[in-house]
């Protein structure tokens, strides 16, 4: 009876891997389907052939979010080959979520793209390059071995490129999709270092198989005897920070909006996030370093300094929508620095959610705004755009003791309803202190803004606050327990994030007191009105060109690759072009 | 006869300055398909000189390869003249079977990694002349906007541009792959600079392109190459997918 319970168990088994392998297919192999249709019979059907894409993105979404309820159901890995050596197509909670994403905000995307393409010249061929582009990115997440991953990860950039200059008259939109292009490109070679060191160690090009040999020998050495983790580590990173846009690697991104405004949509929903997802993917690998996820976590704050300084000093919505993608992808990058992988991937999910309904609502907008100009205002405008601070002043320091003490009362809760334990994980410790800071910033802006009921205000404040932190934790918990189901595992992640017990300290113990002491100076100079500057010092002048100009990055770049087209002529004419 | 027999690899397989000879022959040839032919036929000497031979290849030679494969590789990026650019990238191309020999491909793959590019290379030889054929020039420099006016062309002319800078699924894809997969533990350095001439083709080629393609189209109308063609060249470009496949198969 038993046994025959067991073969039941196991034939049942087998039924459902035979389901799960066919679904997973259908799921990346439907839009490729629908872009080589859309595109054969787009002469006969003309405008019509968008439909067939609709309706493949609606199937796929469909499979898709099937495959993540039998996820949810039994989170077992399962792998089909397509060919000997590669092929592999993985099914596992992380694949399957990634799926149910992109399926969504792709299907938003095509179902906004049917009005608003009509009038383009290649109809046809925009739905066609959108199919490829999901069923790229979907075979991207699903990749169980390394040369599928690398081949995915090469053809989103080459997808990308044709879709920023869709409009085929416009030069830059031709010269901003190649800088998208070249900073790809940039980004696909590290991944290719790293995929080949690691089949030269483990002999394997499967994710599965390498990622147990690396278990089984982590301190495994690669060329200049270099431990192997840290390298492929941190090639893993450099290609993930190509993608996310990370500071230096980020120029490509707030110039790309000449694109169509789907594409734009797409992107900043779905393409850039890939970074975050490629960490995730290599976690097995994360877990064995010891000094990457630190340098990961500075680049990753550095982006976000410098995508919202940039973000907020930009005259031009588009590219202030752009950079503000880029502080958002730093701080994406930033959560997987501090160990929290998971949570990297509920930020890209609602991060991509809600940047998606900006640039798809941002035409809407922009046509209401044409229809009428004059914009009501309110006190949320009044403070918002003509910067009119509060008249009546709430007493500063209770107003200053809130700030401070309010929001980290909130997320230690929120925190301790999770993981009593949280306060001994430094990953945890600098999310709550990010937590903290915004927090403050939010009561800060309260405190100055003119209201007639200050009370009500601040009490909506801090509850909408208090629902929005316990909301993220928990999710974000719950994502934990669903990518990451072994609790070891999880701790090893935080672990390989932990740097030096003093530096750390010193560090939080620093920047407290900074950002402390900003703002008990600016709620003192409110309260004493010296907010304003009567004389702008050449410092303060200094800076502002520094930002005005971006850093003077682009201009670096764009000298540097004159001078490189230079010697490269200058070598022509030398040579007699032979 | 050692020396004599490297010198005439060096010929074939192109080694600076030696490329030289190659590319002024391959600019004074008009026939499209006589540039197909020295396309195809170049570098296979040159395999069978190194397979015949079997010999060692000293540091020097490997290093002098990667020079010369990277200066065509470079000079490439600002070339605007389609024959002149074909040209380039089968020099810097051939160049790297001297950097997959010394690294342990075995020699009778060698001549499957010549192929992988010289094929897509061919492929965009005979697309040049259609393009000649109907502008008299393929000089980026004063033909523009052609996916607006050809957009049939223009379509093959991407396609098969990704299959000469190695783009996933193509045959030169997996012959990169397999050449640094081979030499990243032997010959690391070598390794790293064949990614970064990788990154160089990416650059010249989608220059190049987007000179070609972007832009109002030029006021001269010309007809566009008919379906029946267009299928037959795509045909083509699915017949190299295929081999890209074969290739994975054999060389990884």
């Amino acid at each position: 009876m038993p046994c025959a319970s067991l073969r039941n168990k196991g034939e049942s088994c087998e039924e459902n891997n035979r389901i799960m392998q066919q679904l997973i297919l259908l799921v990346i192999t439907l839009p490729f389907i629908s872009a080589v249709l859309t595109q054969l019979f787009s002469d006969r059907l003309g405008r019509r052939s968008a439909s067939v894409s609709i309706v493949t993105a609606w199937l796929t979404f469909l499979f898709a979010a099937l495959c993540l309820w039998s996820a949810l159901s039994s989170p077992e890995v399962y792998e089909y080959s397509l060919f000997s050596h590669w092929g592999v197509i993985r099914f596992d909670s992380l694949s399957t979520l990634m799926s149910v994403v992109i399926a969504a905000i792709s299907l938003i995307v095509h179902l906004y793209s049917v009005r608003y393409m009509i009038e383009e010249p290649g109809y046809a061929r925009f739905f066609a390059l959108l199919s490829a582009m999901t069923g790229t990115l979907l075979l991207m997440v699903a990749a169980g071995d390394l040369i599928t991953l690398l081949i995915a990860w090469h053809l989103v950039g080459i997808l990308l490129y044709f879709l920023l200059c869709f409009d085929t008259r416009s030069r830059p939109a031709f010269r901003y999709a190649f800088w998208t292009w070249i900073t790809y490109r940039i980004g696909d070679l590290p991944l290719l270092l790293a995929a080949v060191l690691l089949y030269h160690a483990f002999d394997s090009w499967s994710l599965s198989v390498i990622f147990e040999r690396l278990a089984a020998a982590p301190d495994t050495l690669t060329i200049f005897q270099l431990p192997l983790a840290e390298v492929v580590g941190s090639l893993v990173a450099v290609a993930a920070f190509a993608r996310s846009a990370q500071f230096l690697l980020h120029t490509w991104l707030p110039y790309s909006m000449s694109g169509p405004t789907p594409v734009s949509a797409l992107m900043h929903a779905g393409i850039v996030n890939a970074g975050g997802f490629l960490i995730n993917r290599f976690a097995p690998v994360f877990v064995e370093t010891s000094s990457v996820l630190p340098w990961v976590f500075a680049v990753g704050l550095a982006t976000a300094v410098f995508g919202s300084v940039l973000m907020l000093t930009q005259n031009d919505v588009k590219k202030a929508l752009g950079y503000s993608t880029m502080g958002q992808m730093g701080f994406m990058i930033m959560e997987c620095g501090v160990g929290a992988f998971s949570l990297a991937i509920y930020h890209l999910i609602a991060h991509g959610l809600f940047k998606g309904t900006l640039f798809l609502g941002a035409g809407g907008v922009i046509g209401e705004a044409r229809k009428n100009y004059n914009v009501p205002k309110d006190p949320l405008y009044n403070f918002v755009v003509e910067k009119n601070p509060a008249r009546g002043r709430k007493p500063w320091l209770l107003m200053a003791a809130m700030t401070l003490l309010v929001p980290i009362v909130i997320l230690a809760f929120a925190h301790w309803l999770v993981a009593q334990d949280f306060y001994q994980k430094q990953g945890a410790i600098v999310l709550l202190f990010f937590g903290w800071v915004t927090g403050a910033q939010l009561i800060f802006a309260t405190y100055r803004m003119r209201t007639d009921k200050p009370r009500r205000l601040i009490s909506q404040v801090i509850v909408s606050f208090a629902v929005v932190v316990v909301g993220y934790i928990l999710i974000s918990h719950a994502f934990d327990l669903f990518l990451y189901p072994d609790e070891e595992f999880r701790a090893r992640i935080y672990a390989a994030a932990t740097i030096n017990v003093i530096w750390f300290d010193a560090l939080v113990v620093l920047i407290t007191a900074v950002i402390v002491a900003g703002w008990l100076r600016t709620y003192y100079n409110e309260r004493n009105g010296q907010c304003k500057d009567k004389v702008i010092s050449p410092l303060w002048l200094g800076f502002y060109t520094l930002i005005s100009r971006e850093f003077y990055v682009n201009d670096f770049y764009v000298l540097f690759t004159r001078r490189l087209e230079a010697l490269a002529t200058r070598l022509n004419i030398w040579l007699r072009w032979v | 006869m050692q020396e004599l027999s490297w010198i005439v690899a060096g010929l074939f397989l192109p080694l600076f300055p030696l490329g030289m000879v190659f590319n002024a022959l391959f600019q004074r040839v008009r026939n499209v398909w006589l540039r197909v032919a020295l396309l195809l036929a170049w570098p296979l000497p040159g395999v069978w000189i190194l397979q015949s031979t079997t010999p060692f290849i000293p540091s020097w030679v490997v290093y002098w390869a990667l020079f010369s494969a990277m200066l065509y590789g470079f000079r490439a990026v600002v070339v605007k003249e389609f024959g002149v650019w074909i040209g380039f990238l089968a020099t810097s191309t051939w160049a790297l079977n001297w950097i997959a020999l010394a690294s342990g491909v075995e020699l009778d793959q060698l001549v499957l990694h010549a192929l992988a590019f010289s094929l897509p290379l061919s492929l965009l030889a005979i697309l040049v002349g259609e393009l000649e054929r109907r502008y008299e020039s393929a000089y980026t420099g004063v033909i523009s906007g052609l996916a607006k006016a050809q957009p049939r062309l223009s379509g093959l002319l991407v396609m098969t541009m990704l299959a000469v800078i190695g783009s996933p699924l193509f045959p030169a894809f997996f012959s990169m792959l397999d050449t640094i997969t081979h030499s990243v533990i032997v010959l690391p350095v070598i390794a790293l600079g064949v990614v970064m001439l990788w990154l160089l083709w990416s650059w010249s080629g989608i220059r190049l392109l987007q000179d070609l393609l972007a832009g109002p189209a030029v006021p001269v109308s010309h007809k566009d190459i008919s379906y029946g063609v267009t299928m037959t060249y795509g045909l083509s470009l699915v017949v190299l997918i295929i081999g890209g496949l074969y290739l994975s198969g054999v060389l990884l």
